[in-house]
């Protein structure tokens, strides 16, 4: 089930050895961790919370997916004791299965706070299995359940795969013997409200302040992630050069000028742009993860989800989207909060519009190069006016594409006090996924980027003789439009890599520090044309990091494509209209 | 008639579930279930989400969603 605090269980069960991994025959990748019981050793896999065996939703496909599959031997359900009333049903499901298996009724605080109470002997003495009542959150009757579990597992499990598979079809009902069940094993007051969580969503759903408090609460935590992650961003670039001048760059040396380039250059400095996402990844999901287990997630998708069902997303988008304006990648690795496949492809192309950081930084400089101060805050304005429409547009060309099936249920869980050992597991887990998944695609991108620029062999770097060059050159016509000469091209291409790094690949090509960009830009461009870069700059594909993001989380090369191509094409539209109709009017 | 036509605060009965097979299921596994009592808590701003109560358990669906369910005037 969800919201069981089946997540926090597995985690108090299995310490820090879990490990996301791949089933013959499922499409998504599965928690599992070893667990010493005794002197054996077993496998744990965290299943998807379904509601129902025989649902119809994704996660429930993917869970009777692994039962026909994948040889278990024993089969542990975690219910919310709290709202046993309706959980049951699941419980029935499973018996029905015929696998050895054990129930769990986590969050028995709660359930008492809720005043349910549950007789777990009587219930376990119909059922036919054992029935333990546990708080993971407090860490309570957990030796308990590792007991009953070694126990468990000394009865083998009879029932072979196809057995399973012919007990999985059929739907028969199990209403009557839940009502009976409940009747005679579980207590519970008529209206159930612990009033905590009904007072505060009076305050913090309510009709006229709720959205502001959502909005003031996400700029808080916002705030937070990025005040936060800046040090830690520059600590470890500082500590990235230092490795560099100290241990790679000697030990480079002895390699021809040709690969000690390609190696610093490329591969090396491809490691430190997946190293600069580490501290704002972390800190994101442990804030992520603390407003979804709070309770606060649910809420502020019902919030704002009469808006955004209008372009075919949810509200829970709409918080990713403006996390999304700090860093596109962790908000893209995000997405993983929604279950709905077509949502979660929608959602993935949208988000990188949310103007980022790192091309906030590239307009800043620009702005203040080409535009009077009293006109700045109007333009930067412009351009996260025009970020938004162009993810609404987004939205709205491919909802149809991307067509969300599930209904929209959401469940709105009582508050709760985040848990740290959660957030921060949490944290590491998107990490380590994040180094695992996306180091290699970045890499790769970086080295063929430098490759461009510094080949044919014995070119000066990114001048007009490089491929780089020669391919800016060939599509300057392309460009010529837009008011772009053939050296932004070049940037363009560096901005691939990371978008602030657009303005080093502009001082590169102009020869000049990055003191002196400020007149050498002043020099090169208007302002026409360097809105319209601005502009470009804004829209134009995703950085290589985000990219790998939305092909680790979307799996579909067609989606990465997708996002890139569109993303492109919007961007050339929307410059070219720009350029051409300002110079039009004389500008 | 219709879970709709209900005021905030207002709590019925439910009469019945009807609709796409896949949305019928997962209301059922919420606990919406005839003669079982619902209360819309609240609805969301710009024609949102409602907020209901059945039981312990409470979640917000929309509109479209909401229609599949039918509620009868507690006596």
């Amino acid at each position: 089930m969800p919201n069981t605090g089946k997540s926090t269980l597995f985690n108090r069960l299995t310490g820090a050895s879990a490990r996301t991994g791949n089933w013959p025959g499922l499409t998504v990748e599965l928690l599992s961790a070893k667990l010493p019981l005794g002197a054996d050793l077993v496998e744990l896999v965290d299943l998807p919370g379904i509601y129902d065996l025989h649902g119809m939703t994704e996660d429930e496909h993917v869970v009777r997916r692994f039962l026909e599959r994948v040889p278990l031997d024993f089969l542990v359900v975690v219910l919310n004791a709290a709202q046993i009333d309706r959980q049951i049903n699941l419980l029935l499901q499973a018996k029905a299965l015929g696998v050895p298996m054990l129930a769990v009724l986590n969050m028995r605080d709660e359930a008492q706070r809720f005043g349910v109470s549950i007789d777990a002997v009587r219930l376990a003495a119909s059922l036919g299995f054992p029935v333990l009542e546990v708080s993971a959150r407090r860490a309570e009757g957990l030796d308990g359940l590792r007991q009953a579990l070694a126990q468990g597992l000394r009865k083998p499990n009879t029932v072979s795969l196809a057995d399973m598979a012919l007990r999985l079809a059929p739907e028969e009902t199990v209403q009557e013997e839940a009502d009976a069940l409940l009747r005679m094993a579980v207590k519970s007051p008529s209206e159930l409200s612990d009033g905590m969580s009904a007072r505060l969503d009076r305050v913090l759903l309510h009709p006229l302040w709720g959205l502001p408090i959502f909005f003031l609460s996400m700029f808080l935590l916002f705030q937070f992630v990025f005040t936060a992650g800046a040090p830690l961003q520059d600590g470890v670039a500082y500590l990235l050069d230092l490795l560099r001048d100290v241990i790679v760059q000697p030990v480079a040396q002895v390699l021809p000028p040709f690969g000690e380039g390609l190696l610093i250059g490329g591969v090396y400095d491809g490691l430190a742009t997946v190293a600069s996402f580490l501290p704002i990844i972390a800190l994101f999901f442990i804030v992520m993860s603390a407003v979804e287990d709070s309770g606060y997630l649910a809420r502020a998708a019902f919030l704002v989800d009469g808006f955004m069902a209008r372009i075919g997303l949810d509200g829970r988008g709409f918080v990713l989207h403006l996390f999304g304006m700090g860093c596109n990648v962790p908000a893209v690795m995000g997405t993983r909060v929604m279950r709905s496949p077509g949502l979660r492809a929608l959602t993935m192309l949208v988000l990188p519009f949310a103007l980022c950081a790192a091309r906030l930084q590239v307009f800043l400089f620009l702005i203040a190069a080409l535009f009077a101060p009293a006109q700045a805050a109007l333009v930067l304005f412009s351009l996260y006016v025009l970020s938004l429409l162009a993810a609404v547009l987004t939205a709205f060309v491919f909802k149809w594409r991307y067509p969300s099936m599930e209904p929209v249920i959401l469940e709105l869980p009582p508050y709760r006090l985040p848990q740290f050992v959660t957030m921060f597991k949490s944290a590491w887990g998107e990490i380590a996924g994040f180094l695992q998944r996306a180091t290699s695609f970045i890499v790769l991108g970086v080295v063929a980027i430098w490759l461009l620029t510094h080949l044919p062999w014995g070119v000066e770097p990114s001048s007009p003789a490089s491929f780089a060059g020669q391919l800016s050159a060939s599509v300057g016509a392309v460009f010529a439009p837009l008011g772009f000469d053939a050296l932004l091209g070049v940037a363009l291409l560096f901005g691939f890599i990371a978008k602030e790094v657009v303005l080093g690949g502009l001082a590169v090509l102009y020869s000049v520090s990055e003191d002196g960009l400020t007149q050498a830009v002043q020099q090169h461009m208007d302002w026409v044309q360097a809105y319209s870069f601005m502009l470009f700059t804004l829209l134009y594909t995703p950085c290589v990091s985000t990219l790998a993001a939305i092909q680790a989380e979307g799996k579909s090369w067609r989606l990465t494509l997708t996002s890139v191509l569109w993303s492109v094409g919007l961007a050339y539209a929307v410059s070219f209209a720009f350029y051409q109709t300002a110079r039009w009017l004389g500008f | 008639m219709k879970l709709s036509c209900l005021r905030c605060g207002e709590s019925a009965s439910v009469s019945c579930v009807e609709g796409d097979a896949c949305l019928v299921r997962r209301l059922q596994a919420l606990g919406v279930h005839p003669g079982r009592p619902v209360n819309v808590v609240r609805r969301a701003a710009f024609n949102g989400p409602l907020h209901l109560r059945v039981g312990s358990t409470e979640f917000f669906l929309r509109s479209r969603e909401a229609d599949a369910i039918s509620v009868v005037h507690a006596s």
